[in-house]
């Protein structure tokens, strides 16, 4: 609509037709869109390689910070240069010469902009996108990730498996400690080796110290041997000190099998030791055989199950659970399960206190990751005014004298 | 006039964000939306 250049007079006015209504350029505002979208995918790919993207994931610790200061800077930044754009390339294209049009134009671009982000990121595909939408589902994925892992299928929890095991251990312990106890024999076997006589890393125990080793970490094979055997410190130390001159060839080589079976045959090597020095010195009342069968019942399924009861706090059905599977009698089960059940205790409220960490973490990233993209949003609203305005010409609207 | 006020918010939310202050991109936001509604009526 061409006005006329010459300023008004009022008579003059009153034969200035004024438009009644705009009609919007949809094709200008999807052109608009279009280049919206193009430049937040480019400057999310230089943000990624310049390095302010987002925080990683898998770094609980970084997490708790929330957003560096670059990440929050580029986000908004991404936010302000895609809207400005694509406002002020809507407006240009409308061929508008009235700033308010264009101004109008550049808000429907961010409108339809941030809608399509939206279903984007709904669809899963934002991230890869928009930087804001690739915040927002980091901070979801990472929750989703930490929240299955933490949490146990079986006692519903949210606490990990390895708590279960832990109580199962307990229970293994405390049955060796009641029947060392009880043996009979004025040479009673050492508890310590009776301990380590019968204690045994299943697979999933072996792999655990084994990928520390390959990883070369040893202060935290040492950590996991002690969590999950009855190994004495002394035994610990002899087996880390053995594996630490190999572990620099695991490493290198990161062949986590030869580490897996060394650290077996250690483990078997040192059963086979104590069993001996029990039997010898218990004589006839109690031999490391008998420990063992006597342990025998006490099958992983049952010791698991057994487990379960404990960290859900339900002694009482752990007892029931021994009851209904071995040969124990009443008073030994009693033992058994009173004794474990400090322990298994206090292993839950390290587990939860773990777990209350982590979530903590979660809400800081969680709670930046919307903040920024609060901010963006509306930063974003600002620059499609802006950038509209700006893309319509230099022409101010005329209003006639009525 | 609606430029300045613009770019003033712009840099209200830039400062809000950086400094992860809630009151002042709270305020940010409410004064962009006061002026989006003051443009969509005609009176800026």
């Amino acid at each position: 609509m061409a006005i006329d250049s010459q300023i008004p007079t009022a008579a003059a006015a009153a034969t200035i037709v004024i438009p009644e209504g705009h009609r919007i350029s949809w094709g200008a505002v999807f052109a608009g869109v279009t280049l919206f979208m193009a430049l937040s995918w480019l400057l999310l790919l230089l943000g990624a390689a310049l390095g302010a993207g987002i925080a990683d994931a898998t770094d609980l610790a970084a997490m708790g910070d929330g957003l560096s200061t670059g990440s929050v800077i580029w986000l908004l930044l991404t936010s302000l240069i895609a809207t400005f754009a694509g406002a002020m390339m809507a407006a240009k294209l409308a061929g508008t010469a009235d700033d308010r049009i264009g101004a109008l134009h550049g808000v429907t671009v961010w409108s339809v902009g941030t809608l399509l982000i939206i279903v984007l990121g709904a669809s899963g595909t934002g991230g890869a996108i928009n930087a804001v939408s690739g915040v927002l589902g980091s901070a979801t994925q990472v929750s989703n990730t930490i929240i299955t892992t933490a949490s146990s299928d079986e006692d519903g929890d949210l606490l990990p498996k390895s708590v279960t095991t832990s109580a199962a251990v307990f229970l293994k312990r405390q049955t060796s400690r009641l029947i060392t106890a009880t043996a009979s024999g004025s040479d009673r076997p050492n508890r310590s080796e009776v301990r380590s006589a019968i204690s045994s890393l299943s697979a999933q125990d072996t792999a655990a110290v084994a990928s520390a080793l390959v990883a070369g970490d040893i202060e935290e094979a040492r950590t996991r041997l002690a969590q999950r055997t009855n190994l004495s410190g002394s035994e610990i130390n002899s087996i880390i000190q053995g594996a630490s001159d190999k572990a620099e060839q695991w490493s290198a080589s990161g062949d986590l099998q030869q580490a897996e079976e060394w650290v077996s045959e250690q483990m078997r090597s040192a059963r086979r030791s104590v069993s001996r020095a029990t039997a010898d010195m218990a004589g006839a009342a109690v031999s490391s055989r008998e420990v063992n069968r006597a342990l025998q019942q006490l099958d992983s399924e049952t010791l698991i199950e057994a487990g379960q009861y404990l960290v859900m706090g339900k002694p009482e059905m752990s007892k029931n659970v021994l009851a209904a599977n071995t040969n124990l009698s009443e008073a030994d089960i009693e033992a058994i399960v009173d004794g474990a059940e400090k322990e298994a205790q206090k292993m839950v409220n390290e587990a939860r206190a773990e777990i209350n960490e982590a979530t903590e973490a979660i809400g800081t990233f969680t709670q930046a990751a919307l903040w920024v993209a609060f901010i963006a949003a509306a930063l974003g609203l600002a620059a499609g005014l802006i950038g509209g305005q700006m893309g319509a010409g230099t022409i101010k609207r005329l209003y006639a004298a009525r | 006039m609606r430029m300045s006020l613009l770019g003033l918010i712009v840099l209200l939310l830039v400062v809000a964000a950086v400094v992860q202050n809630v009151y002042i991109g709270g305020v940010g936001a409410i004064v962009l939306i006061v002026v989006l509604v003051l443009f969509l009526s005609g009176r800026l």
